[in-house]
């Protein structure tokens, strides 16, 4: 996947894309993203690593306009992102238990419907053909008429990626995709998802650093709310690795922060505020 | 390991015995039950009294057998005799757990502060649009609580002075003292939803209210249903002392035959009582473990 989308006219013609400038966000006393200055085009497979707590979470938030930074701005293509520029892809726990997946990838247009239909069209589609078509795009399209309960782990992540590409937006991101999955599924989600996006930005937090390493273009890796290396996927070395996750005093491997799992939850963190 | 800790841990609390903790918290639980029974005339040698033995014995005596007579079971009309009472005991439950359903939701929802104010849906609105929805949110809870803490006896007898005596007004009394218990359930599990989901939905474009619909309700419809269930069958139970106040039902009976001395009617109508809340337990649960 590496570099296949990298030179798509998309890039070319959207100039700055997705940027980061000087942006800060706190919650409480506790700084979770500080100064973050990054310039991100179209086409671009990016992967942020780091350890647990260092702000990545928080970064694809702004980037998704789902929160506000306290300093600084989240432009794209020059305007403040929204809801509606941007993407952010859930993980596969954030669907509705009790709803089919069609149901659930159908949530993903209400913001495109009239007031009304938006209430109606999950429960009692009219055009249930983009989010089938969706569900297609992740290899799911025989399974639509399950309720999500009764999936799998990483075929709940593919139904949550099928919600998210309703939208039709330039940036997608997703935050910690392969999150409690076994090896295998997560190469299988990974390769999904890139098989179902058509030009468009992918920003990606993973604690994978492996996976990262291997499918993505360029990494970007934080610690302690600090972007301490912006380099493409090839240039990064061990001595960065090393020193980025000794940096949050963690592990590569454990579960990051700020993802809506149950055992995020409970942990005193701002996802509330 | 940590069940190792907790197996010697638990050895160790065992032989020391209760700390001064616990024995504080058994002395202050027992001050506490002293003065409630004080409180409540709580005479235990009252019961054996030779009036009450006398009272007791009398009520049995004369309560067995109940009387199965056809005039007093059936009436000489339809609305008319005991097993009418009974079906209407059961109109007015469904009726009324109704029409509370329909006054708690909106109601229930107004008063989740994760609905008006708080949480992921309000992340970047407003001062002013959060302060709308505090005042709306705690205007709501004071009605909910006011509903809920007039017992549903006295909303009867209020409604019945209102529209006279019948049926109706046990089913707006029900309705109401319901809507308030139902409506602060329904509140407190939309406010125990879990946020991410809920940020999803929004995240998509979906209004406040949409994401509500999409994202909070489905994750609380099975417990919500549960236990207006539940609810359901309690109402059977306080809709069988409505006729108290004259607001229908088998209460009537258990009145009138209390007040006119007729034993063995009244051990008819309470057996029909029990039978109305065995059947209905029964259905309440049978039904609820379909929707678990």
């Amino acid at each position: 996947m590496k570099n296949e989308h990298a030179a798509r006219p998309e890039g070319k013609q959207t100039g700055h894309g997705l940027l980061f400038d000087g942006v800060t966000k706190g919650f409480g006393g506790k700084v979770a993203v500080r100064d973050v200055s990054l310039s991100l085009n179209a086409g671009e497979r990016v992967a942020v690593i780091g350890p647990s707590g260092a702000g990545k979470t928080t970064l694809l938030r702004l980037a998704a306009g789902a929160l506000r930074p306290d300093a600084g701005a989240v432009t794209f293509n020059g305007s403040s992102v929204t809801g509606s520029t941007t993407t952010l892809a859930y993980q596969g726990e954030t669907l509705v238990d009790r709803r089919t997946a069609l149901s659930n990838v159908l949530t993903g247009r209400i913001g495109a419907l009239s007031w009304l239909r938006g209430f109606i069209e999950p429960l009692l589609p009219r055009h249930p053909e983009p989010a089938l078509e969706r569900l297609g795009a992740v290899g799911l399209v025989e399974r639509a008429d399950v309720p999500v309960k009764s999936l799998s782990a990483g075929e709940r992540q593919r139904v949550a990626f099928a919600r998210a590409l309703m939208q039709d937006t330039a940036v997608v991101l997703a935050d910690e995709p392969t999150a409690n999955l076994d090896p295998s599924s997560r190469r299988n989600v990974i390769d999904v998802l890139d098989a179902a996006l058509n030009g468009e930005l992918l920003i990606t937090v993973l604690h994978d650093v492996d996976l990262a390493l291997k499918h993505f273009d360029r990494i970007v890796g934080m610690a302690d709310g600090l972007v301490r290396f912006d380099t493409p996927a090839p240039a990064v070395t061990d001595d960065q690795l090393d020193s980025l996750f000794a940096a949050g005093a963690s592990t590569p491997d454990t579960d990051a922060e700020g993802t809506g799992t149950e055992k995020e939850s409970e942990a005193p963190v701002p996802r509330y505020v | 390991m940590s069940e190792r800790y907790g197996g010697s841990d638990a050895t160790q609390r065992a032989s020391s015995g209760p700390s001064k903790r616990q024995l504080t918290t058994l002395l202050g639980g027992c001050v506490i039950l002293a003065a409630a029974a004080w409180i409540a005339e709580v005479d235990p040698l009252a019961l054996f009294t030779a009036g009450a033995r006398e009272q007791m014995v009398a009520f049995v005596a004369e309560g067995v057998p109940p009387e199965t007579g056809r005039e007093y079971l059936l009436g000489r009309s339809l609305r008319e005799g005991l097993l009418w009472a009974v079906v209407e005991t059961l109109a007015i439950s469904v009726v009324g757990t109704t029409l509370a359903v329909a006054l708690a939701v909106p109601l229930g929802l107004t008063s989740a502060a994760t609905v008006t104010h708080r949480g992921p849906l309000y992340r970047n609105a407003s001062a002013g649009r959060i302060a709308v929805g505090r005042g709306l949110y705690h205007t709501s809870r004071t009605v909910l609580s006011f509903l809920r803490s007039v017992p549903g006896i006295v909303w009867g007898f209020l409604f019945v002075t209102a529209i006279g005596l019948g049926p109706f007004a046990g089913v707006l009394a029900l309705a109401v003292h319901n809507a308030g218990v139902l409506g602060k359930l329904y509140a407190d599990f939309l406010e125990d939803t879990d946020p991410m989901t809920i940020e999803a939905v929004a995240g998509s474009g979906a209004t406040r209210l949409q994401a509500v619909c999409h994202g909070m309700v489905p994750q609380v419809t099975p417990t919500i249903a549960s236990y207006t269930l539940y609810r359901w069958e309690c109402t059977i139970r306080s809709a069988a002392i409505f006729g108290f106040v004259g607001a229908g039902g088998v209460g009537y009976y258990l009145v009138i035959t209390i007040q006119r001395l007729q034993y063995g009617k009244l051990s008819t109508a309470i057996l029909a009582v029990f039978a109305l809340v065995v059947t209905s337990d029964w259905l309440g649960s049978r039904l609820r473990t379909r929707l678990g």
